[in-house]
């Protein structure tokens, strides 16, 4: 097992205008590894999460990937580094048809320059035929498509471009028994080819399930971090709603 | 599919009605003739270049109010440069209009400025800034060379400039990644950013391309012309925003298409063609054009609500 994590966060601070967002938090994930993080609305988990994307430059503090500092400006930056992000809103371009979606951002192009329409419709039906046997139809507006076909182009266009560290914003909030069962099964899958997943939720059950590490945020603070197999949903929940400071779990990872 | 409702037949047929239109225009004296469609296609060729900027900016979620300034700006540095050769003069018109649009979108971007609030402060710069420059007269040009590139017969060289313009825009919008990326902004700007685009400068290149494709039509409407005038341009803003929301765009952003304004610019234009062959009374003009566009904002809205998400 790696000794160093895949991705690190150090003493992170976000702050909007006077809004303490985050006040200094720390963060690893480690290869194979699902991390959870936890914690009520307004806690700062998405904030975090979203530090981690590109989406916000954090206000103080440090990411290293691979144990070197980076710097992201942009979703791009970090989608350049192997994290990809599927957002709990999806973004999704709603007018936009599943392959637009799928390569938004990073289309295939001929030598010219031009969009490669046609590779770009077979590699994202492939992808997503993958996810889901019964995604057919894939070129119409993503507007006229049901919820769980929304949500497996947000997955596959996560997963399709060398992902290292998959970050699930409340994967499961939108979805019904079924798919909740496919996205368990997928993390289970995507967690054995070696790739680091931090889920964030506030399903405590999902996440006792689902995770290795369990990470809990309390008015943009770090509560603790216990191993899911040493812990139970009681002391989680305590954690949550307490915010009870535990000794740090060991940072050796898995 | 049925015929009936494949977007071919709508965008003909219904939505804007441009066949039955000019299959009544048959009855109407003199329609078809050559010199009349001459005189159509010079109508439209200007304005049409406008509307092409227009949808880009509309399709990205935005909106140009200062389209008709900037053309008279054109059409008036167009004429002062001549003397610098007719290179300068239409470069000098196309990069006059692309530091406007680029104010616009910097407006817009930076400083989040509604997006008609900031193209109508533009336009009343821009509009104040010509008519100073002027003193509020025409400048003329008798150049030939110039004098000429207002001509061609039977197909006037303004309108295979649109022409071009069109091809170009759809190639742009359609096999290019950018267009994705300007039709994904327009829909879902948060989305998009999520997605990595670079959403501040895709929308400030699209009242780029919007200010310099009005700057060129502002050159061909003085080459036309002969005159650089300061005072054109004014209903221009309205004219092309009717025709690219009869064309499919909205003002919601992420909809529209060039070929569709252009389907749009045509009806306006052969409405207005055919009101002044029957000598319909400008001002009678101005109010139907202005009643299409009400009737099209309010069913824009009612599609809005009635369609499936």
């Amino acid at each position: 097992m790696a000794a160093n994590p895949l991705v690190e966060m150090v003493n992170i601070t976000r702050n909007f205008g006077g809004v303490h967002a985050l006040k200094g938090v720390d963060l690893s994930v480690f290869a194979g590894e699902v991390v959870a993080l936890l914690g009520h609305n307004g806690a700062g988990k998405s904030v975090l999460a979203q530090i981690l994307s590109g989406v916000y430059p954090p206000t103080s503090g440090e990411i290293k990937v691979d144990g070197s500092p980076v710097h992201f400006h942009s979703p791009n930056d970090a989608r350049r580094h192997g994290i990809e992000t599927i957002y709990q809103t999806l973004a999704l371009a709603d007018n936009l048809d599943a392959p637009s979606n799928f390569f938004l951002g990073r289309e295939l192009r001929t030598s010219l320059g031009f969009l490669d329409k046609r590779r770009m419709a077979e590699e994202a039906a492939a992808a997503l035929v993958d996810l889901n046997p019964n995604f057919t139809d894939i070129e119409r507006p993503v507007r006229q498509m049901s919820g769980g076909q929304r949500q497996a182009i947000a997955i596959a266009r996560a997963i399709h471009f060398n992902v290292r560290v998959l970050i699930m914003d409340e994967p499961t909030a939108a979805l019904g028994p079924h798919e909740t069962a496919q996205v368990a099964a997928l993390i289970q899958r995507l967690r054995d080819q070696g790739i680091g997943i931090l889920l964030i939720s506030h399903d405590v059950r999902d996440v006792m399930r689902l995770s290795d590490r369990i990470v809990v945020l309390k008015n943009g603070e770090l509560v603790g971090e216990v191993r899911a197999e040493e812990s139970d949903e009681d002391e989680v929940v305590e954690m949550i709603i307490r915010g009870r400071k535990l000794a740090p779990a060991d940072g050796d990872g898995p | 599919m049925n015929a009936l409702a494949s977007p071919i037949f709508i965008r003909l047929f219904v939505k804007p009605p441009l066949v039955p239109l000019l299959i009544v225009a048959t009855f109407v004296n003199g329609f078809w003739s050559v010199g009349n469609l001459r005189t159509l296609a010079e109508a439209v060729s200007t304005d049409g270049i406008v509307v092409v900027g227009m949808t880009i900016v509309m399709i990205a979620g935005g909106f140009d109010l200062s389209v008709g300034a900037v053309m008279a700006m054109g059409g008036v540095a167009a004429v002062v440069l001549l003397p610098y050769g007719i290179v300068v003069s239409a470069v000098g018109a196309a990069v006059l209009g692309g530091v406007s649009g680029t104010l616009s979108g910097l407006l817009v971007t930076r400083l989040r400025i509604n997006p008609f609030i900031a193209t109508l402060a533009m336009m009343v710069m821009v509009r104040g800034a010509v008519l100073a420059y002027t003193d509020t007269r025409p400048v003329v040009s008798l150049d030939d060379t110039f004098l000429a590139l207002g001509g061609g017969y039977p197909v006037p060289y303004a309108f295979m400039a649109l022409i071009a313009v069109i091809a170009l825009a759809y190639l742009l919008l359609n096999t290019r990644p950018w267009g994705r990326h300007v039709y994904a902004v327009g829909a879902d700007e948060r989305a998009a950013a999520m997605s990595g685009l670079r959403v501040q400068l895709l929308k400030t290149q699209c009242y780029v391309i919007s200010g310099s494709l009005s700057g060129i039509a502002g050159l061909l409407l003085a080459a036309r012309l002969g005159t650089g005038s300061p005072i054109i341009g004014e209903s221009t803003p309205l004219t092309a925003a009717a025709a690219a929301l009869i064309g499919g765009a909205s003002l919601r952003g992420g909809e529209g298409s060039v070929a569709g304004a252009f389907v749009g610019l045509l009806f306006i234009g052969c409405l207005v063609n055919v009101m002044n062959i029957l000598g319909v009374p400008s001002y009678y003009q101005r109010m139907t054009i202005g009643g299409l566009l009400f009737a099209l904002v309010v069913t824009d809205g009612m599609l809005m609500r009635l369609r499936p998400r």
